[in-house]
């Protein structure tokens, strides 16, 4: 058996496809650091990160490339292995349906929520910040608030990932990301939306 | 709150404007659930949620079918510019809305009140820098100047016509002059055009009104019939070159002598967008629509109705037919004609494929053939367990029964 491991970024998931495809390994399972049974398991670290973002894009293309990070943004288990065996396909121009047709799934699932979010998600005001507390199936926080930071360019928000305890905090320009990060805000103070509130609950006059 | 009360108020009674909405045909039931929230569809196809309000209510005519006339009873109020630009903001900020929907009753004459409304506008677009949809509907009587201002910070604009005819118009809006809405729209849609058409040539020209412009048409109130109403709106698309007339249901919101005591009913403002669709995306005529009644049949769809009344024209055999004559089958849509004429290229195609395809076979299966053969319907309902009785009599006879 094929196991791998890395440390769960997406650089680290760039350097074990790199690893793979130039040792071609398909491997049957693809670990995270943080999560490592009692076998033997090949380590990657990220130093070669670069080279193998080189390498993807000029063999799969950028298009591809996003496609890979949606993908990866799934969470869903050992979803890397899949990855690895989409880019090989891709790579040797071979057809696997079955391998193609759930990536593009699982990629347009990822979209998918990151389209309903954009929507539904709305944002409280307080101490004159905007903040919004999503809990998504995919980890889409950072897709979510390039969304925002187009909508919103010149205002100071936050969106507090509650299911994986991140969040990203936008300053007129400036991003960050937070991670483990635990807080309850309360929002009964927001005078907008409160008048929202009211106002959706309210009966039609005539 | 002072801004609650404006905000419930202007906001209730913008519900009865309903140029741009989404998805009528679903929703007609759902006619009075929050009716500020208003899903406009751009012409990218997305659909926007948009805040719908009126800058006023306290108007100066006295139209029979408008709530807000000035004889009504009603509480009053205006918003002021800076209120309605920091409630729009707010919302767009929270999220709640992608834009904003403004029309307004007229307060003191129409170019101070669309004065106001583009106030609101600009002060939107240059001030606060609002990347948000914005439609905003023209005030009839509106001057020249004002009119092509407006397109220039507006993602849409619209204006009223109300009812197809000159005679209908003065009867139950007097104060409005059949003019005083011509000019304005003529105009409006003279400059999308012009600046379209530049826009083509040179990238730095805005667009006036890029999303184009919109119309709305009170059905029920006076006793039009569907065959005028929809050769009018046929006038608007051909020669103003509208991007959508909307027909709005009357609904008898006013006592008035001038005015039908009782709603019109939903049903015939779904079969006028239906009829509407299919001059416009169908190739079919208004004589076509219209042959044995000036109006639409109720209990059909008008597409039905002309395939029924054309037994000649069908059936038509899926694998032959042109685009034309698929998309005049009941159950056959712009996309299905489209779909089938691409897969037939590679295979010939039976109704088991058309099926699988999705195209609505409950009714196409009357008026189509697959290479002359008809839909049996016999198949698709045989029983689930069927018995050979010869087969049946033979084994009980090897049993020596």
């Amino acid at each position: 058996m094929n196991l791998l491991a890395y440390d769960g970024s997406f650089n680290g998931l760039l350097s074990v496809t790199y690893y793979c495809l130039k040792n071609s390994i398909k491997p049957d399972y693809v670990f995270k650091f943080d999560n490592l049974p009692k076998a033997s398991i090949t380590k990657i670290n990220t130093a070669n990160y670069f080279n193998a973002l080189k390498f993807l894009i000029s063999k799969i293309g950028k298009r591809d490339l996003q496609n890979i990070y949606y993908a990866y943004l799934s969470e869903i288990e050992n979803v890397e292995s899949l990855i690895i065996s989409y880019v090989f396909y891709k790579i040797t121009n071979t057809t696997k349906k079955e391998i193609i047709l759930t990536f593009h799934q699982i990629v347009q699932i990822v979209l998918h929520e990151v389209f309903y979010l954009s929507k539904e998600i709305t944002f409280s005001k307080i101490n004159d910040i905007l903040f919004a507390k999503i809990n998504p199936h995919n980890n889409i926080l950072i897709l979510l608030s390039n969304y925002f930071s187009e909508k919103l360019p010149k205002d100071t928000w936050l969106i507090y990932d509650s299911k994986r305890y991140s969040m990203f905090f936008y300053n007129n320009g400036k991003k960050l990301i937070f991670r483990n990060v635990k807080f309850n805000l309360d929002s009964n103070n927001d005078l907008i939306e409160n008048l929202w509130k009211t106002i959706i609950q309210c009966k039609k006059i005539s | 709150m002072e801004i609650e009360r404006k905000l419930k108020i202007l906001a209730s009674y913008a519900k009865y404007d309903i140029s741009c909405e989404y998805n009528e045909f679903d929703n007609y039931k759902n006619f009075d659930k929050q009716r500020f929230i208003y899903y406009s569809r751009s012409s990218s196809g997305k659909t926007i949620p948009l805040l719908k309000v009126l800058y006023s209510n306290a108007c100066i005519y006295d139209c029979a079918y408008c709530i807000n006339r000035k004889s009504n009873n009603i509480p009053r109020t205006t918003f002021s510019i800076n209120e309605l630009v920091n409630l729009t903001k707010d919302f767009y900020k929270r999220n709640y809305i992608k834009g904003l929907f403004l029309s307004s009753a007229i307060v003191k004459n129409p170019d101070f009140t669309m004065e106001q409304m583009l106030r609101v506008v600009k002060k939107l677009r240059l001030e606060e820098n609002f990347n948000g949809y914005i439609h905003l509907k023209i005030i009839p009587g509106a001057s020249e100047f004002l009119v092509k201002e407006a397109g220039f910070y507006a993602d849409r604009v619209s204006i009223n016509v109300e009812l197809p005819t000159k005679h209908s118009l003065l009867l139950l809006a007097p104060d409005k002059k059949p003019e005083s809405i011509q000019t304005p729209l003529i105009l409006s849609s003279k400059k999308h055009i012009e600046t379209s058409h530049e826009a083509k040539k040179y990238k730095k020209i805005k667009i006036y009104s890029p999303d184009g412009q919109t119309t709305q048409i009170i059905v029920g109130a006076t006793p039009e019939s569907d065959k005028s109403i929809l050769s009018f709106a046929n006038k608007l698309y051909k020669q103003y070159k509208l991007k959508r007339v909307y027909y709005s249901a009357y609904n008898a919101i006013n006592k008035d002598k001038r005015l039908p005591s009782n709603n019109e009913s939903l049903t015939r403002e779904v079969r006028l967008y239906q009829a509407d669709f299919l001059m416009r995306y169908y190739n079919f005529t208004l004589e076509e629509l219209f042959e044995k009644s000036k109006n639409l049949d109720p209990n059909l769809d008008p597409k039905t109705n002309w395939a029924l009344n054309h037994p000649d024209f069908f059936p038509i055999d899926i694998n032959k037919a042109t685009y034309d004559e698929l998309i005049r089958v009941p159950g056959i849509g712009i996309k299905s004609a489209k779909l089938i004429i691409t897969s037939r290229k590679s295979t010939s195609l039976s109704f088991e494929s058309l099926k699988k395809m999705g195209i609505n076979l409950k009714k196409a299966q009357y008026f189509i053939t697959c290479n002359g053969k008809k839909f049996n319907s016999k198949k698709e309902t045989a029983p689930l367990f069927s018995f050979d009785f010869t087969k049946e009599v033979n084994n009980f006879e090897s049993f020596g029964i």
